[in-house]
């Protein structure tokens, strides 16, 4: 969110009131921090404040870096002499409750005073969040920081839903793992709620809320009136289709955007419909061809309702063949959640197929991608053929890869068993035997 | 509740002044007696209000593993969020499950949830909130809380590992 002082009127006294406050804010703002904020950490973008956890703190000075430099290496003319910022971190005190009718402001980005305010996720809601692709752990930060690198470009500023757009374009930017920073090709979260604004409305409602959109000043845009997430999806969903349209580097795309006139952009808001038209799975699909958005693509895809498996396994294929340890981890772990998990519409061969493989893989794989098996196994039942090989990893030497058989276990079958990791590490041998007994006896009488 | 108890010998030392006859303080007793008796219930049902706790119609309890268990719990009505934790927390201690386990004998508990559902109509009962306790890494005869969460959308978790 990008917020803003609001035109003061021409009044003397008002003006002068108005000075007065602006001066104090600013005074407040060069030594103010350090009044109210515990903590000062000098980073790559500015000075970061906070009263929280200073490790955090650390934590976000790291990403920093990367972000600055990928943000300077995609919008290199935008960054040129872009100044630092202060980096205000927000942590509730509270973060062990989680009210599902709370809306918080995660950010919010000032360019007055060139001051990102930034709440990052509660430990809690990452716990909830796990099982999805992208725990947004970056994205905030991210999207503040996207506003902070483009708000120099009066023509950006000037555009609210633009400078969301972009922003929210930027704000799932990741470093792949070879540490090149990757821009993803679509934003799923806002393709999907574009979506479904378009499926709720229709195409006629759709059109006018987006030329609205267009048209909307800073009190229209961000108004608190339910929307405000359509507004931004919508923003998003119009940028999106519009850069595509263009020729050359994300920058040059965004120039070409920028050259349009409002009554350019209406007329092609027909064009947004056609491009959100499609399912989410079949957008990203046709990514799975690019090396470097491959694995972004099937982590976004396995946490679709519904997915096409054949064509990620092969996308799967690919990366084992060319991966490194690390890639190949990563690619048995998703090869392991797509094949136990409902909807993903592949055939019985396919299946069992890949089932020995991963069978194969509990049996000789490395250490690495044993683990990787066992962590990410899914809650799903029909694995009955895994059972003995997972019960064989409980005797493991390694007290990490037998926790994560015995979590798996649980996960896949309805005997009881001990989940507490600790007991799995650092239990005696001999206590751990009856367990590892209990399995083999079930498993025999199965 | 131990009331303190002032010693006798204190009593007999006391220099205050001893209320002697019908003094004007004794006289002007009876029309403090309606105030002091209002602040007394005032305090009472104020000490009462603090110390409420959700009134459980049932609890019933599911255990899936050995070592975790999830009780579901029926109340009448919704109440404030800080007085399922401290339900949940009473009913750790009652139970002792930080050194008991009713159903596996010898395994220490790791996970307690607890799913907080209000009673509806025609026999709906609606989930209104949810917590979680885990046992403690530093403090292993503690339970530790790890989150609550108010509302009904939270789906209804096998196990969670990791942070």
């Amino acid at each position: 969110m990008v917020s803003r002082i609001a035109d003061t009127p021409a009044a003397g006294t008002v003006s002068r009131a108005l000075q007065t406050f602006l001066v104090t804010i600013l005074l407040l703002g060069q030594c103010g921090c350090g009044l109210l904020y515990k903590h000062r950490v000098e980073t790559a973008v500015g000075t970061l404040w906070t009263n929280g956890n200073l490790q955090l703190a650390r934590k976000y000075q790291e990403d920093l870096r990367w972000m600055k430099e990928g943000l300077q290496q995609v919008l290199p003319k935008n960054s040129e002499g872009i100044g630092s910022t202060s980096i205000l971190l927000v942590q509730n005190d509270d973060d062990h409750i989680i009210h599902e009718d709370q809306i918080r402001t995660a950010g919010w980005y000032n360019h007055t005073f060139s001051l990102i305010q930034f709440t990052p996720t509660p430990p809690v809601e990452k716990l909830l969040l796990q099982n999805q692709p992208d725990p947004k752990e970056h994205c905030t930060l991210l999207h503040e920081l996207a506003h902070h690198f483009t708000s120099d470009d009066q023509r950006i500023r000037s555009t609210w839903w633009l400078a969301e757009a972009i922003a929210c374009s930027l704000e799932i930017s990741y470093l792949d793992p070879k540490g090149q920073f990757q821009v993803p090709p679509l934003h799923p979260m806002q393709y999907q709620i574009a979506r479904s604004a378009l499926s709720d409305l229709g195409r006629a409602n759709f059109t006018q809320l987006a030329r609205q959109i267009i048209s909307e000043n800073w009190h229209g845009f961000y108004r608190d009136d339910g929307d405000l997430a359509r507004r931004y999806a919508i923003s998003w969903a119009l940028f999106w289709t519009l850069q595509g349209q263009q020729q050359g580097t994300l920058e040059q795309r965004l120039d070409a955007v920028l050259k349009l006139e409002d009554g350019q952009i209406i007329e092609q808001i027909p064009a947004v419909i056609q491009a959100i038209t499609p399912s989410l799975q079949t957008q990203l699909q046709q990514h799975l061809e690019q090396d470097h958005h491959r694995r972004w693509v099937i982590d976004q895809a396995l946490g679709g309702y519904r997915i096409h498996g054949q064509r990620l396994l092969e996308a799967i294929d690919l990366e084992l063949a060319s991966a490194d340890p690390e890639g190949q981890a990563w690619a048995w772990s998703s090869a392991t959640r797509l094949i136990l998990r409902p909807r993903s519409r592949l055939n019985r061969v396919t299946r069992n197929d890949w089932l020995q493989r991963i069978e194969q893989q509990l049996v000789s794989g490395s250490l690495e991608v044993k683990l990787a098996i066992c962590t990410d196994f899914p809650d799903y039942r029909m694995a009955q053929n895994l059972y003995p090989r997972l019960i064989d990893l409980l005797e493991s030497s390694d007290g990490n890869l037998r926790s994560a058989a015995a979590t798996a276990l649980s996960r896949v079958s309805s005997h009881p068993t001990i989940i507490n990791p600790h007991f799995w590490k650092f239990a005696p041998e001999s206590k751990r035997a009856v367990e590892v007994s209990d399995w083999r006896s079930w498993q025999q009488n199965r | 509740m131990n009331w303190p108890v002032v010693p006798s010998r204190l009593l007999q030392r006391s220099k205050l002044p001893r209320i002697r006859g019908h003094s004007s303080l004794v006289r002007s007793r009876r029309f403090l007696s309606l105030p002091m008796l209002i602040v007394a219930l005032l305090i009472l049902t104020g000490c009462s209000a603090t110390l409420l706790r959700p009134h459980a119609i049932s609890v019933s309890e599911l255990s899936r593993e050995k070592d975790v268990i999830h009780f579901m719990i029926t109340i009448e009505d919704s109440t404030q969020e800080q007085d399922f934790f401290r339900w949940s927390q009473d009913h750790i201690l009652e139970n002792n499950f930080q050194f008991e386990n009713p159903d596996h004998e010898g395994i220490p508990l790791y996970e307690l949830h607890y799913h907080f559902r209000k009673r509806g109509n025609r026999f709906r009962s609606q989930r209104i909130a949810y917590l979680m306790w885990r046992r403690s890494e530093t403090s292993p005869h503690q339970f530790d809380h790890k989150l609550t969460y108010i509302g009904s959308g939270m789906p209804l978790l096998r196990n969670w590992r990791s942070w």
